[in-house]
Parts: C-alpha cells; sequence; structure tokens
C-alpha cells in the first residue's frame, strides 16, 4: 500500500470530543511523585543507619537486603521508563507513516501510563491531536489542541505550530470565526524572516481559509511566492497547490456563469492541479479535502494531472 | 579655545580590563589513545570503589562491634562515592549545556567540551558522550577527518543506549533525512510527528527516543567517509548500520546515505531500485533532504537512458525547492 494514499478504512471510530475531554481529565500530567524521589534516599539512609548500628548476626544482612531492592527497585523504573519511551516513539513513527487510526488507538492506551511524565504526556496527546484531525475528528483534535494551548509554558517552541494546526482543524470543522481569531494572532508569522514548517503551515492555513469560506478571489492573491512558501512543506505542499487550482477553478466558473469572461483561469488551474498531482495522489488530495472532487470530475484537467509515482 | 582632555597614564586595572579576553578553549587534537588513557582511569575508580565496597562488607560482617578501621574504609567509601557523584552530576548538567549551545555557538561549546574533558573521573556513559558531542561539532564544522576518527574510535566501546535521543536530537546531518517536524497532513515532508516533534526536541535527554548513540556514530561515520571520499570505509559502516534494528528517522537517514554511496560508487542501477519505496520514505523526510534525494537520483537516470524517469525527478525536484 502507498504511503501517501490514504489507508485502508479499519474498524475504528474517532472519539466524540465529549470522549476526549473526559479521557484528558481521567489522565492528567500530574508530575514526578514526590514520594517515590525521595524513598530511594530514606532508604539508602536507613541502610546505612542500621549498618553502623546493627550487631553482627542476621541483622547485619538487612542493609544489603535494602540495597539491593533498591537496585532492583531502580532497574524496574529505568525499565519502565524506556518502555514508556519506545510506545510513544512508535506512535510518532506510525503517525508519520500517516497510519493514524493505529496511532491514535494506540496514543489513546499510552496517555493513562504517562502522568508521572509531563513532557511525554503532552507529547502524547498532541500526537492524538493530530491523528484526531487526520482521521475527520477534527471537533474531537480541537480539545486536545486547547488542552495543549492552554498547559504549555509561554514561549514553548511548539506552540506556534499547534496554534497553525489547530486553525486548521477549526477551518475543517466549520469553526470559521475561531478560525479567523487563531490566524489573526498568528500575523507576524507573514514578515518571518525565515521559512519553516510552521509558517508554510500558516500559509496553507490562509489559503485553505479562503477556499473554505468561498472567498476564492481573495485566495488568488497568494499565488505569489506561494511554492516558495510552501517547499518546507515538502510534498504536502500539494495540498497547497491543489487548493489554488480549485480557487482558480471556482473564480473561473463564477465568471462564466456571470456571462463576463474577464480572464481565461483554465491554465492556471491546469498548471497548480499538475503540481498538485506531481507531488501528491489523487486519491490522497481529494481524501483531504473534498471539495476538490470537482477537479477530479473536470474532463479538461485530466490532462494536467500528472503522476506522484516514478514512471518505469 | 578648546581645552585638550588631560591624557594620563592608564592604571594597571585599566590595562588588565582593556586587555583581549582570554581566546576560547579549543579541545586537542583527538587521539584515541587518549580516549582510551581516559576510560582506563575512570574504570580504575570505579573498580577501585567497587572493592572497597566488598572490603566493608567483608569487614562489616567479621569484625565486632565496627572498630576504626571499619569507620575509616565508610568514610573513605562514600567520600569517593560523594565525589565521583557531585563529577558526574556537574558533567550531566555541563553535557545539557554543550547540547544547547552546539548548534548556535560552536566555540563556546567547543569550549565546555574541553573543560569537562579535562574532569576526572567521569562516568563511564558521560564520557562518552562528551566524544559524541565532540564529533557532533566537528562534523558541524565539516572537520571530518576528525569526526570520522571519534566516530571510529567510540564504536569500539560497548555504547549499549547510552542517549537513545541522539538521533533525534543531532539528526540533522548535512543534506541527509532529518528529524521529521511538524506537518498540517500528518506525514510526509512536513512531518506526521506535528507538534510532538516540537514538544519533544530539545527535552531531556530520555526524551524522544529514536534510535542510539551507536547507529548515530555510525551514520556520522558513513557521511565523513563519503565526504572524504573513502567509500571502502563508508561501505563497511553502512554495512554496520544494516546490521542493527534502526529507527524511522535513522532509516531514512540511511536511505540518504546509501544512495549517495551507491551514486559514488558508480552503482547507478542499485540507487534506481525499488525506486517508489524509496521516494515514499523520502516524502517522509524534511524537505530539503527530500529535495536532495530527488537531485541525487537525476544523474543515474539520465547516465541509465531513462529521460522520463530523470524529467520527472527533476520537475519534482525543482517544486520541492532543489537547485538542479
Amino acid at each position: 500500500m502507498s504511503l501517501l494514499s490514504p489507508p485502508k478504512p479499519v474498524d475504528f471510530t474517532p472519539p466524540s470530543p465529549r470522549q476526549v475531554q473526559e479521557h484528558l481529565e481521567r489522565n492528567p500530567a500530574i508530575g514526578h511523585s514526590r514520594a517515590a524521589t525521595w524513598a530511594p534516599l530514606v532508604a539508602l539512609v536507613a541502610a546505612v543507619i542500621i549498618a553502623m548500628t546493627a550487631p553482627p548476626g542476621p541483622a547485619a544482612m538487612l542493609p544489603w537486603l535494602i540495597i539491593l531492592g533498591l537496585l532492583f527497585y531502580s532497574a524496574a523504573r529505568v525499565r519502565r521508563a524506556r518502555d514508556l519511551e519506545a510506545r510513544a516513539a512508535r506512535i510518532q513513527e506510525l503517525a508519520l507513516l500517516r497510519r493514524h487510526a493505529m496511532s491514535l488507538r494506540l496514543a489513546w492506551k499510552l496517555l493513562p501510563h504517562v502522568g508521572r511524565n509531563p513532557e511525554l504526556h503532552m507529547r502524547t496527546v498532541a500526537i492524538m491531536a493530530l491523528n484526531m484531525d487526520l482521521v475527520g475528528a477534527a471537533e474531537s483534535s480541537l480539545v486536545a489542541y486547547q488542552y495543549l494551548l492552554e498547559r504549555l509554558p509561554k514561549g514553548h517552541p511548539g506552540i506556534v505550530q499547534i496554534q497553525v494546526q489547530a486553525a486548521l482543524a477549526q477551518l475543517a470543522s466549520d469553526h470559521l470565526l475561531d478560525a479567523d481569531a487563531t490566524l489573526r494572532r498568528l500575523r507576524d508569522l507573514d514578515n518571518a524572516k525565515q521559512s519553516n514548517v510552521a509558517t508554510a503551515t500558516y500559509h496553507l492555513a490562509l489559503l485553505a481559509q479562503q477556499v473554505c469560506t468561498h472567498h476564492d478571489a481573495d485566495a488568488l492573491p497568494l499565488a505569489q511566492g506561494l511554492v516558495q512558501k510552501l517547499q518546507p512543506l515538502g510534498v504536502d505542499a500539494g495540498y497547497g497547490y491543489a487548493l489554488m487550482a480549485l480557487a482558480h477553478h471556482r473564480v473561473g466558473q463564477r465568471q462564466a456563469e456571470d456571462g463576463g469572461e474577464i480572464r481565461n483561469h483554465a491554465p492556471a488551474t491546469a498548471a497548480w492541479w499538475s503540481k498538485a498531482t506531481l507531488l501528491l495522489p489523487v486519491d490522497a488530495l481529494t481524501g483531504r479535502y473534498r471539495e476538490l472532487e470537482v477537479l477530479t470530475a473536470d474532463a479538461t484537467l485530466a490532462g494536467a494531472v500528472q503522476r506522484a509515482t516514478p514512471p518505469q | 579655545m578648546v581645552d585638550k582632555p588631560a591624557i594620563s597614564e592608564p592604571t594597571s586595572a585599566a590595562v588588565r580590563d582593556a586587555a583581549p579576553a582570554a581566546p576560547p578553549e579549543t579541545c586537542k587534537p583527538f587521539s584515541a589513545d587518549r580516549l582510551a588513557f581516559q576510560m582506563g582511569l575512570d574504570s580504575t575508580f570505579r573498580w577501585s570503589l567497587g572493592i572497597l565496597l566488598v572490603v566493608f562488607i567483608v569487614a562489616g560482617s567479621s569484625v565486632t562491634g565496627g572498630g576504626a578501621g571499619l569507620m575509616v574504609l565508610m568514610i573513605m567509601l562514600g567520600g569517593g562515592w560523594i565525589w565521583m557523584s557531585l563529577g558526574g552530576a556537574r558533567t550531566a548538567q555541563m553535557l545539557a549545556i554543550i547540547t544547547a549551545h552546539l548548534e548556535h555557538d560552536p566555540i563556546h561549546a567547543e569550549s565546555l567540551i574541553a573543560q569537562s574533558l579535562r574532569r576526572w573521573p567521569v562516568p563511564r556513559s558521560l564520557r562518552l558522550l562528551l566524544y559524541h558531542r565532540l564529533a557532533v561539532l566537528r562534523h558541524r564544522q565539516q572537520r571530518l577527518g576528525e569526526c570520522a576518527a571519534i566516530c571510529d574510535a567510540l564504536l569500539n566501546y560497548r555504547l549499549g543506549a547510552a542517549d537513545p535521543g541522539a538521533a533525534w536530537r543531532f539528526g540533522q546531518l548535512r543534506g541527509n533525512a532529518l528529524a521529521p517536524t511538524t506537518g498540517p497532513h500528518g506525514a510526509a515532508s512536513s512531518g506526521g510527528a506535528d507538534a510532538a516533534g516540537a514538544i519533544g526536541a530539545g527535552a531531556s535527554p530520555s526524551v524522544a527516543t529514536m534510535g542510539s548513540l551507536r547507529s548515530h556514530l555510525l551514520l556520522m561515520l558513513v557521511e565523513c567517509r563519503l565526504g572524504l571520499n573513502d567509500l571502502r570505509a563508508a561501505h563497511a559502516a553502512l554495512i554496520q548500520l544494516h546490521q542493527g534494528p534502526l529507527g524511522l528517522l535513522e532509516t531514512l537517514q540511511r536511505l540518504g546515505l546509501q544512495t549517495r554511496y551507491e551514486i559514488a560508487a558508480g552503482y547507478d542501477a542499485l540507487a534506481l531500485s525499488r525506486l517508489a519505496e524509496k521516494l515514499e520514505l523520502a516524502a517522509i523526510m524534511p524537505a530539503p533532504a527530500c529535495a536532495a534525494l530527488h537531485a541525487m537520483l537525476i544523474g543515474p537516470a539520465q547516465r541509465l537512458d531513462k529521460p522520463i524517469l530523470a524529467s520527472w525527478l527533476r520537475r519534482r525536484a525543482e517544486l520541492l525547492g532543489a537547485t538542479v
């Protein structure tokens, strides 16, 4: 199965926003237990005191038993921490490989076990949020994004990316006003000197906002420098090119319906659609943005469709 | 008339203040013998403590009512333990600072590495990690020969899971596949690790476990050897990379390096084999690495007289931002 194509549907129902809320409330990040941190030290001190005061004989063995117990306890703690890290890494890898349903399922199961490790807890929630967004549960993902934004410290490097992704989820779940407010808060990214994944995602979100709200004519000026702006997204930039093709297509259609032939948008539509399909298969594009199906249905664009897989 | 400002002799303190600051400390050129000596010294100290512990146990169970000798042994043991722990804790703190400075202030990072390497005793794993950071620094400074020598020397030691986050934090091999960051659509170059990547990256050493120190050293070694045009050594390191399990990030890095090796060694057909699978993996790489891989494959496609494939790769590479 192609990595870039949506995986085959599995027996999976994404959680509702309420379920997500309850799951997060039931399994909060509680941090390290103070007792667990100090217990080994207390036991060690006790062992030393016993060693110094105990008379020779069976009692002299007690400190060594305590130390042995401590060694086993520490080893078990380290093993458990490594196991949790390995599970989190596996979940992240599955998300990278676009196995979002599987990744979400495992992240959901992992969450109750990572409360003692706040960093791992937040990472697990972040991966859950992304997965929910990509399995079509944008509403539920918003609950998780909100949870993260409320808890991450100010100035955390991950906040901007989470805000941009939350904006995309808001657009996908028709929270258009919220999305607009979120994107307004991120306006500084317009002037970012260096283009990175966060700025590229922001530009994609701006484009998606115009297309989702049917302000297609307003999307057209965003075409300027779009390729460079979206390049940090790699092949995912194809989603942006496809949205631009859709904007041109709709504007062209609207002008044709109005009867006023101002500009022929067909070449621009074909050019952007060609770029999009060169990077991503058509089913991946329509799987994410159903609106793009009008482009696949348009016979005049059939010639513009490129191969996203290498020709033999 | 304007009075001339009085010019007085500078005080010695002023001279001292005005004197240029001492140049930052640099690490001596790497020597495998010095590393072996330092490791030997550390291990001698550790073993000595262990032997003292055994003596303490034996004495504790045989001497009635303690005694002065036992107390002296216990104090020596405790002192040694505390000395080693404090040194280790300070070095561990320093290691975190070095890691943070490697990217933006390599001169300061090198100075800190030099200071830390002079310490004694340092726990074995921490000394190995310090040398690993030195290798990363040399790699970033493009001092490939020294980087390769450090990697070679470290790989002779048992590394275990000394630093499971190495690939995640130092994955940025030049022009190669690296730590995927966040993205809007779950996978591909923009990432699927999403904000989880941003949350995980740069956190504590135990965070974001992907791969091991050994794999990261091997990846650096392959890249250095390729940079030095030592294809035989690059091949040997690649074979080692194929022998152990790798995380996804390391697999992506290995793919980029192996393709570079195959092209450099003239195995064009091999570079183009299983191309669809390779490009699917490339889609998970960060954009520059993905673009670079596409650009790299244009040459073999042209040499093997596959103009359609070469043109397709070129168009994709250009769209992804590679200068072809």
